[in-house]
């Protein structure tokens, strides 16, 4: 069966999506776009970009901003006042709908949108490769059934077979899932390239029901552009003296220049506008060079937004509430990428407003999502399990070293091989933690066990494979393998994945509350393993080079040894850095002494190595971690 | 009624069996879905990796379009040799990307497939090219920056 895919029929831009192992996921056009412009010439049959690039050339044959005419009466009063900008003919037709006239002949609105639908349709069709008959439109809440009918028609002169029309607060809403929310009442604000719409939905028992709408039909991110083109316009008048807004080619260029500036300060405070040889006089080239703040922006544009508001207020007073009656706020068209659009409307609402889904494609993505429940796609997701919380085992200093995070889909497994803290170390316990902080003791042990008779050894050698696993039933085995006896030890735990959603929530938040404390903590840790392991490798030098290291080399590398070890316990992160890097700097001198004395060294025997070392208790250190081991410090590690 | 079977093949057992062919039936066909999915994901995953990679590069390359555009504005009225060279090395760069510029001639028809308009003039020629502003690149098939073009009208 084909699949059912979601259009956002757009006034200024279309967008396509179609539903893909459960996820929707938006068509990119031929011309590797994530929309297409709904601009179509009828008689030459070229559509989006291409059909844009011409508008100057042909503008009596370049049709766009059709979907204002969509269904409407040649005499209706907003296609009145529309006709008044439109460069192209627009006359009364059959029924006195209103239809548009190019060379001599008549197009509906229709048949104008199912130009553009049909592109859409092709472009759909090579992305899946394969038939694409069955669509999703969307509308705008506010159109009559004759207009919905007129868009249902578009669709079906492009050979679409229109599953449902849906309205494009709803397919926003949808695309962020508050169809399963408890909240009642949901607000969508879209100001999108040309048009400006606040919706109040309703949800009842899965259903969206419209409880009103408000809008401004000509307030877009086209106004805002304007503004800051002419800004540059007069800032470039008072520079230079000179005006260029009669310059077709210099407005080209600012309009693209302003665009651009708009679009870095929704991310970055100022941008800088550089146009060079915008113009020239008998003086010679004329540069445009300025900076644009994020606030002057906010400065130019701030009726405009405050604009959007009237309506929103509109919009509650005839849905019979308050703002403090909104649950939910969904933010969609391109223009609510403006941070200041988005403080606003938080303010406004009072609540913090959904953005996570690009703006641009919410609607077409909530389309597409409709179009998977339709086509029963969505319903037949085999929902999988994901563990709430990071599952790791304690590791050298008390760290918790994660195997599976958080949010991995289970079934799942994973393994790592890990060491050995100290020499001749016969045995090593694992602590399975649960938890987002990053010292063991911050986190929930699941359960611990020890694997011994491992050969004794130099610290770092032996090979413990520790295996996560955790089965569709949330079971997690874990197991601790010695590679060289392979020689095993498991446990296995019920319910690491069935936490009270409140539990997984109290540990979230924990863990965020604690996230720079905890990061300095384990900064610590970190730096003490390093110094640890830096002094165990100076003193492991200094037995290997035995006599070949001069006695005043000898003495500083022991004092400096000595005087990390002594700090070891109580300096800071960054002094014990500060004294690793200095012994590692001594360290060389070892180096240099040994390779001066000849190539004849050979390691000597291995001595007994350190004192016999505690071997339970110890972390085990992640094998291949940088630097390794470190020795076992009974005290340091928690045990619980 | 309760606990009365009706007699023949329908036996508990049978039914017990039924149903657990189908499950098994139903299992295994959501698993080699399950697999098929993954494989196919992994297919899409590595083309769009490498989709990533080129689309990364053409981001930057149309970046430098414009760069391009300000330097080619600067040799006409700058006449220096050294920029000169700086203009051809950014465009060997932009051509080892696979960009290549257009060929736009005056008095081409104007095609907005590669061109776009941005300005009318009065003639020669109706709808022809009559001065190219910035040129047009092509990777592949694709248009990725249309001819900045002005066209003649009657």
């Amino acid at each position: 069966m084909s699949k059912i895919i979601g259009i956002d029929l757009g006034t200024t831009n279309s967008c396509v999506s179609v539903m893909e192992g459960g996820t929707p996921k938006v068509i990119y056009s031929s011309e590797g776009r994530n929309v297409v412009p709904s601009i179509v010439d009828p008689i030459k049959g070229i559509v989006g970009d291409v059909a844009k690039r011409q508008a100057i050339v042909n503008p009596r044959n370049t049709i766009f901003s059709i979907k204002r005419l969509m269904g409407r009466k040649f005499d209706d009063p907003s296609v009145q006042f529309d006709l008044r900008w439109l460069p192209y003919t627009v006359k009364a037709g059959v029924n006195g709908m209103a239809v548009v006239e190019v060379e001599g002949k008549d197009f509906t609105p229709q048949e104008i949108s199912a130009v553009v639908l049909s592109k859409i349709k092709r472009d759909a069709e090579a992305y899946l490769g394969g038939a694409v008959t069955q669509a999703v439109i969307t509308v705008p809440a506010y159109f009559d059934d004759s207009q919905r009918q007129a868009t249902k028609q578009a669709g079906e002169i492009a050979g679409f077979e229109v599953k449902r029309i849906i309205n494009e607060p709803t397919a926003a809403a949808l695309a962020y899932g508050l169809d399963k929310s408890h909240s009642h009442t949901i607000a969508v604000y879209d100001l999108g390239g040309g048009t400006f719409d606040i919706s109040i939905l309703e949800l009842g028992e899965g259903v969206f029901e419209v409880k009103s709408t408000a809008g401004d039909t000509h307030l877009g991110g086209d106004d805002f552009d304007q503004r800051v083109i002419d800004f540059l316009v007069e800032e470039f008048k008072k520079s230079q003296n000179m005006d260029i807004s009669h310059d077709r080619q210099a407005l080209q260029r600012i309009r693209d220049a302003a665009e651009r500036a708009k679009i870095e300060l929704s991310s970055s405070m100022e941008a800088e506008i550089n146009i060079p040889y915008i113009t020239a006089d008998q003086t010679g080239p004329k540069h445009l060079v300025t900076k644009l703040s994020r606030s002057k922006l906010e400065q130019l544009t701030d009726d405009l937004i405050e604009k959007s508001f009237a309506a929103c207020t509109t919009a509650l007073k005839d849905a019979g509430i308050d703002a403090g009656g909104v649950g939910e706020v969904v933010l969609v068209g391109g223009m609510t990428r403006m941070p200041k659009v988005q403080e606003r409307v938080k303010s406004f609402f009072g609540k913090e407003p959904h953005k996570g889904v690009n703006p641009d494609e919410v609607v077409a993505v909530g389309a597409a999502i409709q179009g998977g429940v339709l086509g029963g796609e969505v319903k037949d997701v085999l929902l999988l399990d994901v563990t709430p919380l990071s599952l790791g085992i304690e590791t050298m200093g008390g760290v918790d070293t994660v195997l599976i995070a958080r949010n991995t889909t289970i079934p799942t497994s994973k393994s790592e091989v890990f060491s050995t803290a100290a020499d001749s170390q016969t045995s090593v316990e694992i602590n399975v933690l649960q938890g987002e902080r990053p010292m063991a003791a911050d986190n929930k042990s699941l359960g611990r066990f020890i694997l011994d008779g491992i050969v004794p050894a130099p610290r770092g050698v032996p090979q413990i494979e520790v295996l996560f696993d955790i089965d569709a039933n949330g079971i997690l085995h874990v197991s601790a393998k010695d590679k060289a006896t392979s020689k095993e030890q498991k446990i296995t735990i019920t319910g690491s994945t069935g936490l009270s959603k409140d539990e997984v929530a109290r540990m979230q938040k924990e863990a965020e509350a604690h996230a720079s404390e905890d990061k300095s903590r384990k900064e610590l840790v970190e730096a003490r393993n390093i110094a640890d392991n830096m002094c165990y490798a100076a003193e492991k030098a200094l037995r290997d080079g035995g006599d070949k290291v001069p006695a005043d080399v000898k003495a500083e590398v022991e004092s400096r040894v000595k005087e990390l070890r002594d700090s070891q316990a109580g300096a800071d992160a960054a002094l014990l850095k500060q004294k690793t890097d200095a012994l590692s700097a001594v360290m060389q001198k070892i180096g240099q002494a040994m390779y001066g004395s000849g190539q004849d060294q050979q390691t000597g025997p291995q001595g007994p190595q350190g004192g016999p070392q505690g071997s339970s208790g110890g972390g085990v250190p992640p094998e291949g971690s940088s630097p390794q081991g470190g020795d076992v410090k009974e005290g340091e590690v928690v045990e619980e | 009624m309760d606990g009365i079977q009706t007699a023949g093949s329908q036996t508990p057992e049978n039914n017990e069996l039924e149903e657990l062919k189908k499950q098994v039936d139903d299992l295994t066909n959501s698993w080699k879905r399950a697999v098929a999915d993954y494989k196919n994901l992994e297919k899409r995953v590595e083309r769009e990796r490498e989709d990533f990679a080129r689309f990364s590069n053409l981001l930057l390359t149309t970046r430098l379009l414009s760069v391009l555009d300000n330097l080619l504005l600067a040799s006409q009225h700058v006449k220096d040799q050294g920029l000169d060279i700086v203009v051809s090395e950014l465009k060997n760069i932009i051509s080892e990307q696979g960009v290549r510029e257009m060929e736009v001639k005056v008095e081409d028809d104007f095609d907005p497939s590669f061109h776009e308009c941005v300005e009318l003039v009065s003639g020669p020629g109706d709808k022809k090219v009559v001065e190219v502003v910035a040129p047009g690149y092509i990777m592949g098939e694709r248009v990725i920056r249309p001819a900045k073009v002005k066209v003649s009208k009657i």
